[in-house]
């Protein structure tokens, strides 16, 4: 439910607020490793990043960690990660998830950061529904116009959390965290899913879908605390203001150890059409 | 349980009522009592002060403007006055108890400096008062305000120790409290939602009020429930002598009030809507989308009152106010609404008695249209069902003995949610509902003891029942839940229980200064889920349980008042220090909305403040208002937030000032003007970054570790009369305002921005709301 939408429509409506640049001074921070590893149940080479933190307006790209060593293990086989380039770590090309199977990864340093050298992490690899359809409609007349993604989908009894991602043409559109929608099936759950939005793309940030472009969504299963874990992430990038929210503060994931970032594992299901214009009924 | 707490407020009042007959032993004495109203309109005037020469003592009239004071017989002089009226003088030969009704005529020159007789002595001085703020309805409207909306919540974060919550917000921080904090009643019904329009105006039409108090501490026996303050808003009763009327057309919104005698002069009605009309101006816009949407919002405020002879009046009165807002994609509506029913009594000249019935409500929805597949609609309310008592008794001219009890019945729907329609997707979400039980009985009494020193002392108890139907939740120490208990019926099924000391006294010094000292404890049951610090209208409150136990403050004041210049100057000095127990803060991230289990993401622990707070203030004469400024600190300590470590309050600002000036040249033209200094509010900021998922991602400090830029702003406004005409009964005058008027850009909010065109690159960006705003209102009286 889009309510900080409308209140904020309430707020801006009400209002005509500017914004301007200011200067500030801030302290340096701490530093801590930072860790981004995903482990789906398709067959690919799989990767875990490892970088630093950095003083916030350093404004140049952060420290990459190289030289760890870096482990997967499904309970059964542990495999070594290679170090493809810099601080990016990968999994064998066929290596492939299998749903019901708890994951674990373990990350050995170098050089001790924050004291230490061992972290690790653990996520379940959840399954996900079946994608029946999907179609892609456009409200241009909302501000600058957005796009909206309907998924159709028989959403399971289950307690479900999703995630999605877009696919403009075979290239992923929603490149970044906070564009990476979820939600959980506190309202939907057991029903069927007759097009439920789960995907918003605003033409103001630069989004443009033309007609005959193929999209796919990427539905996927993910954990219960994936799911938490992305909400408060997305929070954290939201503009803050006195009306929502508490103040903000450090989202630790799954990396034990005193590391932010997180270990997701999913399942994917894919689902395409071709853009077309259509009325909005 | 429930004969139990029947039982002690039964004993208790029994054992007050006792203790007034046993003190009535005084047979030589006499009363003269009455009421003090305004001899124009006939409303009764709260805390006019009558004066005996010959006995150099005096007494004030209470809420309803009745006044009791007792005397052996013989011939005195008595002076009564109110500010900004003319005193009068009574020369009268008293044999035996009378009734002596008065009317007080507003000055009318308020050009002339007053002279002061000396007379009137400096009440505020003499008062077993402290920490406490009245202001009248005119003095709030001459207060230059946004968009020429008078607003007294406005008014008040004007002054020392009230803290506004956020730029433009109708939420207020007291002393380090938090809003919720603030128990605001308008004739007695707690109003649960005091904003407008996302806070930016309040819910009070100031034509329907006419006498605000504020009690920062110090607060009176008779009131409980929040722990920070209590805001009394009171209406006006309504024109007993004719028919008027009060309005103005506004940059954003109209009023019209209307009151007069029904009938006769024993009934008197007074009737008072507000409506904006944002909405209109929409429709002009040249995009369809603005041109379609509703926006507006509305007051109704109305109260009849009825003279059913000397001794029994009976008040009724209503708030009935609400927020609209609609486009094709999404609705909202919310409001409150309260109905107060009275009946005042005199048993006798000496003990006078009120009854109310109140019931309050405040609820909202929100949604989208039907037919579609993402339809649905959410909807909560909170509803109070109260019934109270309160006894005066004026024993003798030193003692005051106040005594009663409240009750009240909660009941509170934290939200449904459905979806709405054949086609919506949205199954069914129904958070269940709250009930609760608050009681309370109260005594307390003024003594004088000799001239100069004068006490007052009183305790509250409260009980506070947790009724089924409901499940209450047992969580583990990692805040998961671990097991569950369900109770049905109306069970009573948990009780806190707890005594509240009040304990004041005041020392005369000499004829122009005193000394003051106060602690008070108070109990908070109900709280509201609110981790922003503006807060918006879906409002979630909650009650105390088995697993929260009631929030306690101690707050110790001690003050230095001093009068200058014939009491034209009213100065005070105070320092306070508070303690919190049981404070409540929300765990980072909490989910207050739809969340069954919101009591495991609460954290618990101890907050505390304490401040200094100057105000000198002129309220007679051409130029009137005050300076005010407050040093504060405030700070709590809560496992598992910030580490566990101390941090600042959200709305602490250590230093705050506040001018206030209203200046009148002629009987033609005035000008207003107030100028607010204040220290940013506290703020939690990055202090590094890392990369996650191709965002940069802040790495934030300790919890308020920095601080907003300072906040500083000036309002003008300047008021133009006809040239005035004997016997003209329509009146009117032109009211320009600025509000910010050398357009300061306070930030409202900062956030931190990653460039769109270099990802590498981010930079911190303030959001402020208000360039300058212009305004012009139109007010008339006839």
């Amino acid at each position: 439910m889009k309510i900080r939408t409308i209140i904020y429509i309430l707020a801006f409506l009400a209002l005509s607020s500017c914004t301007e640049k200011i200067d500030l001074e801030l302290n340096d921070g701490f530093i801590r490793l930072v860790v981004e590893a995903e482990l789906t149940n398709e067959a690919k080479a799989h990767e875990v990043r490892l970088s630093t933190t950095a003083s916030y307006f350093s404004n140049e790209p952060v420290p990459m960690v190289s030289g760890a060593s870096v482990l997967l293990s499904d309970g059964d086989d542990e495999i070594l990660l290679t170090e493809k380039s810099p601080g990016i770590y990968v999994t064998p090309n066929d290596y492939q998830g299998v749903p019901g199977r708890n994951y674990s990864l373990r990350i050995e340093l170098k050089e001790a950061i924050a004291n230490e050298t061992i972290y690790t992490a653990e996520s379940f690899l959840n399954t996900v529904t079946e994608s029946d359809s999907i179609w892609v409609e456009d409200h241009p007349d909302w501000g600058k116009g957005f796009y909206e993604v309907h998924w159709y989908a028989m959403e399971p009894p289950s307690t479900d959390f999703y995630m999605f991602r877009l696919f403009q043409n075979n290239v992923l559109l929603t490149d970044s965290l906070k564009e990476w929608s979820a939600f959980d099936d506190r309202f939907v759950n057991g029903n069927y899913l007759n097009g439920l939005g789960v995907v918003y793309l605003d033409r103001e940030l630069g989004y443009s879908i033309k007609p005959g472009d193929s999209l796919t969504l990427m539905a996927c299963g993910i954990t219960k605390d994936f799911r938490i874990y992305l909400d408060f992430m997305r929070r954290q990038l939201n503009n803050q203001n006195p009306l929502f929210g508490g103040p903000p503060t450090n989202v630790f994931g799954n990396i034990n150890g005193g590391a932010l970032g997180y270990f997701a594992a999913y399942s994917t299901s894919y689902v395409s059409t071709v853009y077309s214009i259509r009325k909005t009924n | 349980m429930k004969f139990l707490i029947n039982t002690v407020l039964l004993l208790c009042l029994i054992f007050c009522v006792r203790s007034v007959n046993a003190m009535d032993g005084d047979a030589g004495r006499i009363t003269i009592s009455g009421t003090i109203s305004d001899g124009k309109t006939g409303e009764m005037l709260l805390g006019a002060t009558i004066y005996v020469k010959e006995l150099a003592s005096g007494t004030t009239s209470n809420l309803y403007g009745f006044y009791s004071f007792s005397l052996e017989p013989g011939k005195y002089h008595l002076v009564y006055s109110f500010i900004g009226y003319e005193n009068i003088e009574r020369a009268v030969e008293i044999q035996k108890s009378q009734r002596i009704n008065i009317e007080l005529l507003p000055k009318a020159e308020m050009l002339e400096e007053v002279v002061i007789t000396g007379e009137r002595k400096g009440e505020n001085l003499i008062r077993t008062e402290m920490s406490v703020v009245k202001m009248d309805a005119r003095t709030i409207g001459r207060i230059p305000a946004l968009m020429g909306e008078v607003d007294l919540i406005k008014a008040l974060q004007l002054l020392p120790g009230v803290s506004m919550a956020s730029e433009g917000s109708s939420g207020f921080s007291v002393r380090g409290g938090a809003p919720d904090q603030n128990q605001i009643l308008l004739d007695e019904a707690s109003v649960y939602n005091a904003s407008h329009l996302m806070g930016f105006f309040s819910v009070f039409n100031n034509d329907a009020i006419k006498d605000v108090k504020i009690y920062k501490g110090d607060i009176p026996a008779a009131y409980g429930g929040r722990l920070s303050s209590v805001l009394d808003i009171r209406m006006k009763d309504g024109n007993s002598k004719q028919f008027s009327g009060t309005g103005g057309i506004g940059t954003i919104s109209s009023r019209l009030t209307l009151e007069g005698p029904l009938v006769s002069e024993n009934t008197t009605f007074i009737a008072s809507g507000r409506r904006t009309y944002a909405d209109l101006f929409l429709a002009l816009s040249s995009d369809e989308n603005v041109r379609n949407n509703t926006l507006y919002f509305y007051d109704f405020n109305t109260k009849i009152t009825h003279k059913i002879s000397d001794n029994d009046r009976v008040f009724i009165s209503g708030y009935f106010g609400r927020d609209v807002f609609k486009n094709k994609f999404a609705s909202m509506d919310f409001g409150n609404q309260t109905l107060t029913t009275r009946w005042n009594h005199l048993f006798s000249d000496r003990l006078f008695s009120n009854f109310s019935v109140i019931y309050s409500k405040y609820d909202y929805a929100i949604g989208t249209p039907d037919g579609q597949a993402n339809s649905f609609i959410w909807t909560s309310k909170m509803r109070d069902y109260s019934a109270k008592t309160d006894f005066t008794y004026f024993i003798n001219p030193d003692n005051t003995l106040k005594f009663g009890s409240s009750t009240t019945f909660h009941q509170f729907d934290p939200g449904s949610a459905k979806g709405t329609g054949d086609e919506s997707y949205f199954g069914e979400l129904i958070m269940p509902k709250q009930y609760s039980l608050e009681n309370a009985v109260y005594i307390s009494n003024e003594q004088k003891v000799g001239s100069r020193l004068s006490f007052k002392y009183g305790l509250r108890f409260s009980a506070f029942t947790n009724v089924a139907p409901a499940t209450i939740y047992t969580y583990s120490p990692q805040f998961i839940v671990s097991d569950s208990a369900v109770y049905t019926g109306s069970e009573f099924f948990h009780t806190y229980f707890a005594l509240e000391p009040r304990f004041g006294a005041t020392y005369q010094l000499d004829e122009v200064s005193s000394i003051k000292l106060n602690y008070t404890r108070t109990n908070q049951y109900i709280q509201l889920a609110q981790n922003s610090t503006a807060g918006t209208p879906l409002d979630v409150w909650f009650a105390v349980s088995p697993n929260i136990e009631p929030q306690v403050s101690d707050q110790l004041i001690g003050g230095y008042f001093r009068n200058f210049d014939h009491n034209t100057y009213e100065a005070s000095v105070e320092a306070y220090y508070k303690r919190m127990d049981n404070a409540i803060d929300f765990k980072d991230q909490a989910d207050l909305l739809f969340n069954k289990y919101i009591e495991g993401d609460l954290r618990i622990g101890n907050a505390w403040a304490y401040g200094l707070e100057f105000l000198i203030r002129k309220n007679e004469g051409a130029l009137t208002g005050w300076i005010g400024y407050s040093y504060s600190v405030a700070k709590r300590k809560i496992e598992g937030i910030n580490n566990g470590d101390t941090y600042t309050s959200p709305y602490n600002k250590p230093h705050e000032l506040s001018v206030v000036a209203s200046y009148e040249f002629s009987k033609r033209y005035s000008l207003a003007a107030n100028w607010v200094y204040s220290t940013g509010a506290p703020v939690t900021f990055p202090t590094g970054r890392a990369v996650i998922g191709g965002n940069v991602i802040p790495v934030y400090s300790d919890r308020n570790a920095y601080r907003m830029p300072d906040y500083h702003r000036l309002d003008v406004s300047f008021v133009v009369k006809p040239r005035p005409k004997p016997n003209r009964k329509f009146n009117y005058e032109w009211n320009f305002s600025l509000y910010n008027a050398y357009g300061r850009k306070n930030a409202w909010s900062i956030n931190f921005i990653q460039d769109e065109q270099n990802p590498e690159v981010t930079y911190a960006e303030k959001t402020y709301l208000f360039g300058i705003i212009p305004s012009i209102t139109f007010n008339f009286t006839f």
